[in-house]
C-alpha cells in the first residue's frame, strides 16, 4: 500500500475531462493515478489503427463500432434502443430503461473515452444559456456567467485546437476578448454548405407571429485546419497529429468519418492530451481498473479510497478487488458512471440530485432531395450550422435548436448509400450502367438538416441502480428513466416547421419519413416526431449555488465530499444547444485550477 | 479448385461483373479483388453454380454481337428475371458495391441448394470495404478512407461517376 500513498490524486476515467486535469495536475508536479475501465491500449498509431480496422469490419456502422464490446466494461449502443412498453423494463443492451421514452444516447469506455467516436462540434455556449431560468423561466441558472467562463474557454479552444473564425461566432451575444483569434481558421465550408446559403439568401423563418433572419455558419471544429498565424499574440499554433505518428492528421484529409473515427486524428481526441500527461513523467494510467465505489469516513465525509476489480482478459469475468488511496478524487467517468458509481457508493447527496436531470440532445433529423448536385458524402460530417434559432424570447415558450447541417447525405436517417443501393436492386430491378448513374444522381442530390433540441433539466430523467441488475464483474448496470417534455416537443414542432419553410425557400423535395415503429418516434397533435439521441449525456450530478440546490459548486467539488471531485458534461445544470465538450472541457481547467489550489493549500498546512 | 481454373474462370467472372455492376473490366482489375470474390461466391455455393451463370451471360454475348441494347435485353430476360439467377446476379452486384457477401435466402437454397454451410453474410475483408464500388457510383469514397485531402470538400462534385 505505500506505493499507492505516491498518488496525491486519483481519477477515474481516461478521457477528455480526466485526462486535462491529470496533466494540469502533472505541470504543477503532482502526482496522478488514472484508472481506466477499458482494455489496455499502447500509445501507438499501430494500437489505434486496430480500431479502424474493427470498424472497416463491422457490418453495423454505429458510433461505437471501431470499439470492441468488452463484457467487464460494457458501453451503451444506439441500436440497444427500442420502443418501451409501459411497466415493462427494457434490459436489451447495457442500460436497464423504465422509460417512458427510451434514453438512445452512447458513450464509449475506452481510453480516451468518448472524443474517440465525437464529431469535434465546438461552440461555445450563449450567454444567456448560463441564467436561463433568470431569463426565461425555464431550466436552470449557472453558478457562473458566460464572462467568467471566457479565459478557460480559451483554454479549452487551444487544448482541443479548434479551427473557427471569431467573426462567424459572434451571435446571440456570443462575444470574445478584443484580439482573440482561434488557433486555426475556420474548416472549409462544404459545397453543400455554400450552395444552402445561395438558395436561403434572403430566407426569414415565420412562426408563431414572429420572423427569424436566418445565416449559414461555419461551425467550431476540433479538427486541424489552416493554423492561424495571429493566433496567440502572433505565436501561431502547431496542430497537434496523430499519437504515435505526429506527422499524421495535421490537416483534416476528409476521410468522412470523424464519427466513428477519424483514420488520422486530425480530429481531436483524449490519447493527444493524455499522451503530453504521461509524458511528464507524473502520470500513471492504469488500464482494466473498473471502479466499483469510493470508501468514506462517516466521520468527517471524507472520501478514504477507491475500490476497483482489475481484470486480465475481458472475457472471463475473472478479476482481483483492490483498492487505492490518495489526497485528493476525480471521478471523470462521464455523466451516467459518475453517477452510477456514487450510487454504489451510498454517497448521495444533500441535494437529493444525485443521478437526476439527467440530459441530452434530442435531435430531430430531417431530410431532403436538392434541386441540383451538392456533392454528399465528403468532408467532415458537418460544417456549417444555423444559430438562428439557438437563442431568443422564444424560450420561454418552447425549447431553442440549433440546426446542423449534414455532409453525409442520408446516411445517419436511412443508411444511405447502402439503402438505395438494396431498393435500386430488389424493387428497382436495376443492373449495369442504370444501376451506377441511378446511385449517381439519387445519392448527389441528398443532404438532411439535425436539429439539436435542448432538452429541459428534469429530476425524473434520472440514472438508479438496483441490485437485479448487474454486469458480468457484478458491477451494477445503469437503470434510467427518461421522458421528453411538451416544451421540447413544442421545439421539435416549430423545428418541422423550420423544415417546411426552408425547404420551399430553396426548392429542396422534402423525403422526410418517420418509421412508427423506431425508437424516438411520436405522434402529436397532427405531428409526426422522431427523435435521436446525440450523444450528449448531461446533467446527473449539476453544479449549483449551494448544497442544497445542487451536487458539485462551479468548481465541480462535492458539496458533501470535500476531497471528491465529480467533473464533466455531468456538472452542467442544463445542456443548452451548443455541442457539450468545449464547455465541458472549459469547466474541466476551472475545476483543476481549484483541485491544485487545494493541494497548494494542504501542503501549507502540512 | 486449382489455381488455373479460377484465373480462367476469373476473366469470365470479371466481364460479367463489369456487365453487372457498370464499371468496366479495368476499374474491377484496379481494385484487386476479382479473383477473391469470385473465390468468396465459390466458397459460399458452389463452383458449378457460378460456371453456369458465367455460361450463360457467356452465352447471351454471343447471341448479341455488337448489340449493347439486345444484350441489356437478354440479361434483364433471362439473368435478372430468373428467380434462379436473380438473386446470385444481385448479390454478386452487392459484393462488388459493398464489400459483402450477403447469405441467400431460404427459399433459394432450398430450391438450388439445398444446402450451402458456408453461405454466411460477412463482410470479406478491411480492403473489400474500402474498394467498395458503391463509393465510386455516388462519385464519393469510402467513410475512413480513400480520403480526398484537406477542403475537398469544398469544391463541386464530379459531373459523373467514374467508369
Amino acid at each position: 500500500m505505500d506505493k499507492d500513498k505516491d498518488f496525491d490524486v486519483v481519477i477515474v476515467g481516461a478521457g477528455i475531462s480526466g485526462a486535462i486535469t491529470a496533466n494540469e495536475l502533472a505541470k504543477k508536479g503532482y502526482s496522478v493515478l488514472i484508472l481506466e475501465a477499458g482494455v489496455k491500449k499502447s500509445n501507438n498509431y499501430q494500437s489505434y489503427l486496430s480500431y479502424l480496422d474493427t470498424y472497416y469490419n463491422n457490418m453495423v456502422k454505429i458510433p461505437n463500432s471501431p470499439f470492441p464490446n468488452n463484457p467487464d466494461a460494457p458501453q451503451p449502443l444506439v441500436t440497444d434502443a427500442q420502443q418501451i412498453v409501459p411497466g415493462t423494463p427494457d434490459t436489451t443492451g447495457y442500460f436497464v430503461q423504465n422509460g417512458p421514452q427510451p434514453f438512445q444516447s452512447t458513450y464509449t469506455r475506452s481510453k480516451g473515452g468518448t472524443t474517440l467516436h465525437w464529431l469535434g462540434t465546438c461552440l461555445r455556449m450563449l450567454p444567456d444559456d448560463f441564467k436561463e431560468k433568470e431569463r426565461y423561466g425555464t431550466g436552470l441558472d449557472w453558478p457562473i456567467s458566460y464572462e467568467e467562463l471566457m479565459p478557460y474557454y480559451r483554454k479549452a479552444e487551444h487544448e482541443i485546437g479548434v479551427s473557427a473564425c471569431v467573426e462567424d461566432q459572434t451571435f446571440h451575444g456570443v462575444h470574445f476578448e478584443k484580439d482573440y483569434v482561434y488557433p486555426m481558421k475556420k474548416v472549409p465550408q462544404s459545397y453543400l454548405d455554400q450552395k444552402l446559403g445561395d438558395w436561403a439568401d434572403g430566407f426569414e423563418f415565420q412562426y408563431e407571429g414572429e420572423s427569424y433572419e436566418v445565416d449559414i455558419v461555419s461551425t467550431p471544429q476540433g479538427r486541424n485546419s489552416t493554423p492561424n498565424p495571429n493566433y496567440d499574440g502572433g505565436k501561431g499554433y502547431q496542430p497537434v497529429g496523430a499519437v504515435g505518428n505526429p506527422d499524421l492528421g495535421q490537416r483534416c484529409e476528409g476521410n468522412s468519418a470523424c464519427v466513428p473515427i477519424c483514420p488520422v486524428q486530425a480530429k481531436y481526441n483524449a490519447l493527444k492530451t493524455l499522451k503530453k500527461a504521461v509524458e511528464t513523467g507524473q502520470v500513471k494510467i492504469w488500464s482494466q481498473c473498473v471502479v466499483t465505489e469510493l470508501t468514506y469516513d462517516t466521520g468527517n465525509g471524507h472520501i478514504t479510497g477507491v475500490k476497483y476489480k482489475k481484470y486480465k482478459n475481458p472475457n472471463s469475468g475473472k478479476h482481483k478487488e483492490k483498492k487505492i488511496s490518495a489526497k485528493r478524487y476525480v471521478l471523470a467517468t462521464h455523466a451516467v458512471e459518475n453517477a452510477k458509481i456514487m450510487l454504489a457508493s451510498g454517497l448521495y447527496s444533500t441535494s437529493g440530485l444525485m443521478g437526476k436531470n439527467l440530459m441530452d440532445h434530442p435531435v430531430l433529423l430531417t431530410w431532403g432531395l436538392a434541386p441540383e448536385k451538392v456533392g454528399a458524402l465528403r468532408g467532415p460530417g458537418s460544417t456549417s450550422g444555423i444559430p438562428t434559432m439557438r437563442g431568443g424570447d422564444f424560450r420561454s415558450n418552447f425549447s431553442p435548436f440549433r440546426v446542423e447541417i449534414g455532409n453525409w447525405g442520408w446516411n445517419w436517417p436511412d443508411g444511405s448509400p447502402f439503402t438505395q443501393l438494396n431498393e435500386a436492386l430488389s424493387t428497382g430491378n436495376m443492373f449495369g450502367d442504370d444501376l451506377k448513374q441511378h446511385m449517381f444522381e439519387l445519392n448527389q442530390r441528398m443532404f438532411r438538416f439535425g436539429f439539436l433540441i435542448e432538452q429541459q433539466p428534469a429530476e425524473t430523467n434520472q440514472v438508479t441502480i438496483d441490485p437485479a441488475y448487474k454486469d458480468q464483474l457484478g458491477n451494477y448496470r445503469p437503470v434510467i428513466n427518461y421522458d421528453i417534455s411538451d416544451h421540447e416537443i413544442k421545439g421539435m414542432v416549430a423545428a418541422k416547421e423550420f423544415t417546411k419553410q426552408f425547404f420551399q425557400a430553396a426548392g429542396i423535395d422534402d423525403q422526410t419519413q418517420y418509421n412508427p415503429t423506431a425508437p424516438g418516434y411520436m405522434y402529436n397533435d397532427g405531428n409526426e416526431l422522431w427523435w435521436q439521441g446525440a450523444g450528449h449525456l448531461a446533467g446527473t450530478h449539476i453544479m449549483g449555488t449551494n448544497a442544497k440546490n445542487s451536487v458539485v459548486d462551479k468548481n465541480q467539488k462535492c458539496w458533501d465530499y470535500d476531497n471528491l471531485y465529480m467533473i464533466g458534461c455531468g456538472s452542467m445544470p442544463t445542456v443548452s444547444t451548443s455541442n457539450p465538450t468545449l464547455t465541458m472541457a472549459a469547466i474541466t481547467f476551472m475545476a483543476a485550477e481549484q483541485l491544485i489550489l487545494d493541494l497548494e493549500k494542504e501542503s501549507i498546512l502540512v | 479448385m486449382s489455381n488455373s481454373s479460377i484465373n480462367e474462370l476469373g476473366i469470365g467472372f470479371k466481364a460479367m461483373s463489369a456487365a453487372f455492376t457498370g464499371f468496366n473490366e479495368s476499374t474491377l482489375q484496379g481494385t484487386g479483388l476479382n479473383d477473391v470474390y469470385l473465390q468468396t461466391v465459390c466458397n459460399a455455393l458452389n463452383q458449378t453454380l457460378v460456371e453456369e451463370l458465367i455460361a450463360l451471360y457467356a452465352t447471351l454475348v454471343l447471341e448479341n454481337p455488337d448489340n449493347p441494347k439486345g444484350l441489356k435485353h437478354a440479361m434483364r430476360h433471362q439473368i435478372f428475371a430468373s428467380p434462379k439467377w436473380a438473386p446470385l446476379a444481385q448479390n454478386i452486384i452487392q459484393l462488388w458495391y459493398t464489400g459483402t457477401w450477403n447469405q441467400m435466402s431460404f427459399d433459394w437454397t432450398q430450391a438450388y441448394g439445398p444446402f450451402f454451410p458456408n453461405d454466411n453474410t460477412a463482410i470479406v475483408s478491411s480492403d473489400s470495404y474500402k474498394q467498395g464500388l458503391i463509393w465510386k457510383a455516388v462519385g464519393a469514397h469510402p467513410m475512413g478512407a480513400k480520403q480526398e485531402g484537406f477542403a475537398s470538400w469544398a469544391f463541386p462534385p464530379p459531373s459523373a461517376p467514374e467508369n
